[in-house]
């Protein structure tokens, strides 16, 4: 099996997002997270050398930007604020939760040998692989771990995925759609972020399995 | 054809007519309480008589337009279409929505609240405007928008009293019932459309094989939102729930309109199936007498007339199924008696609802209750009322010289003549059974109508506030009794001029028999109005002449009591007394169970006290619907254990979800 350059960047994307489930440091997490996200713009960067699709360079400083500088940055502040290190305790223990991770790759790459249909020059199932594996990776991070900072995390993981199938597969949406959805995510963690100062104060601890409340 | 003159000008009062409501409505909306009541009412006058109008412009021959094409459903814009089978039904809808033109200012100055004026009238615009476009649609798209409009609103009104339980749920009864119906007729529209590939009502055969679906469909949605046995549960709760004036319409046109669908996709669409046909007969007379034996036993006035309708539902769904049958069978006259017979009871019968309806809503407010145990001696105060009702309660009992006389004839005339026809035998002899079982049906509803016109009306009060029930707010008879009294003489006219009427709906009944030589006159022989008006000069001239003479003679003095002293009221008969009896008998259907308690130290012959309580459980809802409804209710008692309320768990679910789709999508 021959790996293209760009495969072979969304596998690394993959791994690092692997190794966020590794640990309940949160720093930690946010620079595995931070790496990760590198990865995927390199990716975009790269399809855009391979397609020359001039736009996606645009697209891949933003995502450099603003998801993997910006973001990061952010969430370290918060959890500089809100003066919590660590994820509380996981229902899966992280290592248990990496290795996990590691199947789901296995897996999506069984699924992404299945999909109909997937168009694309050159037909990426590898870049499927890494995209689905990370969607994968995000779901469980949320599942399993308990801070609300984690699910913050887990939610970004997953956006990646979606985008890292879509720019894999499509070779990118328009600009304004990719700038949308940047600013979205951009304001949706800013939106997380203001609650976790909220859920903090009222509650005095960000555990999310405490909040039970949201049913009739 | 759509630059003809008649053409144009009946379309235009169509149009104008729903113009003119929903600006009625526009302007409730947007002027709150500065709007004078009888603005409204006049614009509401305005449109049912332009409705009126555009029906008598175009009852011969039939119209297409598209004023409304603007309006665009997504598949096909809004046409409009008005043939002769609408035409009948358009008529009515005017007749009824003058009627509560009429009534309507002295309800709403009765009413205390801003809020439930407003209320009332946007419903009701919004329901007219509903009924008036579902008579209209000229393609299954805008049937079923205008159909939901109708239905939703209709509902709105159910609900009008909404801080009862009691009106609350009416409407959440009403409100299952129009979704299975509407969910039914969506179902069968699609069919037919697939079927063939045209959203046009009139292009629709249920002549083919694969139609019997479709037809099936129908059938179980009309008899859901009509009421027949067994889907009529709704109708003794919803029926009496909408405020007095909209009653009238709602009794009259909410189960018709159901009707008109069938007959205008069945019988019009040409339908050969015998399955629906026996369906549809079977499911009618288990109706009728259904209905007849509960509106017999009710004690509420309202819930009585709502059981009246589902026993009258049920004959006109018998006759729509000989219809079909007849049509299998190519016996020609048959089929267009038994197409007359539905069409016009439908008409007599939604003109008689109404009024009667009104009548029980001018009781009601005279009262301020329906039970019949709280009513008597009502036709001192209330002549007015008391002499509509009665004239209402003859025709719905098929009195000669009314309107329901002649319908129901022709409903004999369809059996008597089935039974004579080269039919099968089995269907002649069902046919000949059929005559019996309607004949018993009518002695009940004459039993029936006898108890609430002699208990409401007759004897001496059961209650205060019926001792002290006044007819109108004002001096003179006010809106709720002229409404009563136009809807009388329309029942009187039509009863005395039969073939004139039936003349009239000769181009709907060719329009439902495809035969062009149907001609309306003849079908009903007994010269019904001149008899009546020999009898009338009769009877007023024995009175003149012979009896007349002796008026001065006539004193008024107070009731001879046998020498007991004064008359109780509790000795009088109540309604549950009256109608024990027959009780008796179907006690097996009724669950009719009757408790006497004596108590008292010589119990036997001298008892201090008698407690006699009679109960009656309706075995339709404890026996079939409250075990569906425990079923839904334990479904969703136990779908709520699934929302733990933690994130975690809830997304879970969503992953779980993700996968399933992944694993659907990739056929692993």
């Amino acid at each position: 099996m021959i790996l293209d350059t760009f495969e072979a960047l969304a596998m690394v994307s993959a791994i690092f997002a692997i190794l966020i489930l590794g640990t309940t440091h949160l720093r930690t997490n946010l620079s595995f997270y931070s790496l990760h996200t590198m990865a995927i713009a390199a990716v975009t960067a790269w399809i855009a050398n391979i397609t020359h699709e001039d736009h996606l360079y645009l697209v891949a400083a933003g995502v450099f930007i603003i998801k993997s500088w910006g973001i990061p940055w952010y969430l370290n502040s918060v959890i500089k604020k809100i003066n919590i290190g660590t994820d509380g305790g996981a229902f899966i223990a992280a290592p248990l939760s990496m290795h996990l991770g590691a199947l789901m790759l296995g897996l999506s790459f069984m699924i992404s040998q299945q999909i109909p249909g997937l168009i694309g020059e050159p037909d990426s199932r590898l870049g499927s692989t890494a995209a689905m594996s990370i969607l994968f990776t995000g779901v469980l991070l949320m599942l399993t771990r308990r801070a609300a900072i984690s699910q913050i995390v887990g939610f970004l993981v997953i956006e990646n995925g979606i985008y890292l199938f879509a720019v894999t597969q499509t070779h990118g949406m328009p600009l304004m759609i990719e700038m949308g959805l940047l600013l979205e995510v951009l304001v949706a963690v800013m939106v997380a972020g203001l609650l976790l100062f909220n859920i903090k104060k009222s509650f005095e601890h960000i555990d999310v399995s405490q909040l039970t409340e949201l049913k009739d | 054809m759509i630059n003809d003159p008649t053409t144009i000008s009946a379309a235009n009062l169509f149009t104008s007519a729903s113009a003119i409501w929903l600006a009625g409505l526009v302007i409730t909306a947007v002027g709150r309480e500065r709007v004078k009541s009888k603005f409204l009412a006049f614009l509401m006058l305005a449109g049912a008589l332009l409705t009126l109008g555009g029906a008598a412009l175009s009852w011969n021959q039939s119209i297409e337009y598209n004023q409304l094409q603007y309006i665009s459903f997504g598949l096909v814009p809004a046409d409009s279409i008005v043939d002769s089978l609408s035409v009948p039904f358009l008529g009515l809808l005017g007749m009824l929505a003058s009627a509560a033109a009429v009534a309507s200012p002295c309800h709403v100055e009765s009413l205390n609240s801003q809020g439930k004026k407003g209320h009332y009238w946007k419903l009701t615009f919004i329901f007219l405007i509903g009924l008036q476009q579902v008579l209209l649609a000229a393609n299954g798209i805008a049937f079923l928008v205008f159909w939901e409009i109708m239905s939703l609103s209709s509902a709105g009104l159910v609900a009008a009293d909404h801080i009862r339980h009691r009106a609350q749920r009416a409407a959440f009864a009403y409100l299952t019932a129009t979704r299975i119906s509407t969910a039914f007729i969506t179902a069968a529209f699609l069919w037919m459309h697939q079927n063939t590939g045209s959203w046009s009502l009139s292009s629709w055969h249920f002549g083919t094989e694969q139609s019997i679906v479709a037809a099936g469909l129908l059938l179980i949605a009309v008899c859901t939102k009509a009421g027949v046995w067994p889907m009529h549960v709704w109708l003794p709760l919803a029926y009496p729930e909408p405020p007095g004036p909209t009653s009238a319409v709602f009794s009259g046109l909410v189960g018709n309109i159901s009707i008109y669908l069938l007959m205008r996709m069945l019988l019009a669409g040409e339908c050969h199936h015998l399955g629906i046909a026996y369906a549809a007969i079977a499911l009618g007379t288990i109706s009728a007498l259904w209905g007849v034996l509960f509106a017999l036993m009710e004690r509420d006035l309202k819930k009585l007339l709502a059981y009246s309708t589902v026993e009258n539902m049920g004959i006109i769904l018998t006759a729509i199924g000989v219809a079909i049958l007849a049509h299998c069978h190519n016996l020609d006259t048959i089929a267009t008696l038994a197409c007359a017979a539905a069409l016009f009871h439908t008409l007599n019968h939604g003109l008689v609802k109404a009024l009667l309806f009104l009548g029980a809503a001018s009781v009601e407010r005279a009262v301020h209750t329906r039970e019949l145990s709280a009513l008597g001696g009502l036709a001192k105060n209330m002549p007015w009322t008391m002499l509509c009702f009665f004239i209402g309660s003859l025709s719905i009992c098929a009195m000669p010289p009314m309107n329901c006389f002649a319908s129901k004839w022709l409903v004999y005339q369809t059996f008597f003549q089935l039974s004579f026809a080269n039919a099968p035998i089995l269907e002649r002899a069902m046919s000949l059974a059929m005559v019996g079982i309607l004949a018993f049906v009518g002695a009940l509803s004459l039993a029936c109508f006898t108890k609430a016109v002699g208990i409401a009306f007759l004897g001496r009060p059961r209650s205060n506030a019926a001792a002290k029930a006044k007819e109108s707010t004002t001096s003179g008879p006010d809106g709720l009794i002229l409404a009563q009294v136009i809807l009388a003489i329309a029942c009187v006219m039509i009863g005395t001029s039969v073939p004139i009427a039936l003349d009239g709906l000769a181009p709907a009944l060719r329009h439902l028999t495809h035969d062009q030589f149907v001609i309306g006159s003849t079908l009903f022989p007994i010269p019904q109005g001149q008899l009546a008006l020999v009898g009338g000069i009769l009877v007023s001239s024995i009175y003149l002449f012979v009896l007349g003479g002796r008026s001065g003679d006539v004193k008024s003095y107070i009731t001879w009591d046998c020498g007991f002293g004064p008359l109780s009221t509790r000795a009088e008969e109540t309604g549950s007394s009256f109608s024990h009896p027959i009780g008796r008998i179907f006690s097996q259907i009724l669950q009719l169970k009757v408790t006497t308690e004596i108590s008292g130290k010589d119990r036997r012959h001298f008892p201090e006290s008698v407690r006699v309580e009679t109960f009656m459980t309706p075995i339709l809802e404890t026996k079939l619907y409250r075990p569906i409804m425990g079923l839904f209710d334990w479904l969703s008692a136990s779908l709520v254990r699934l929302q733990t309320g933690s994130i975690h768990i809830h997304l879970l679910y969503v992953f779980l979800t993700m996968l399933l789709l992944v694993f659907l999508g990739t056929n692993i």
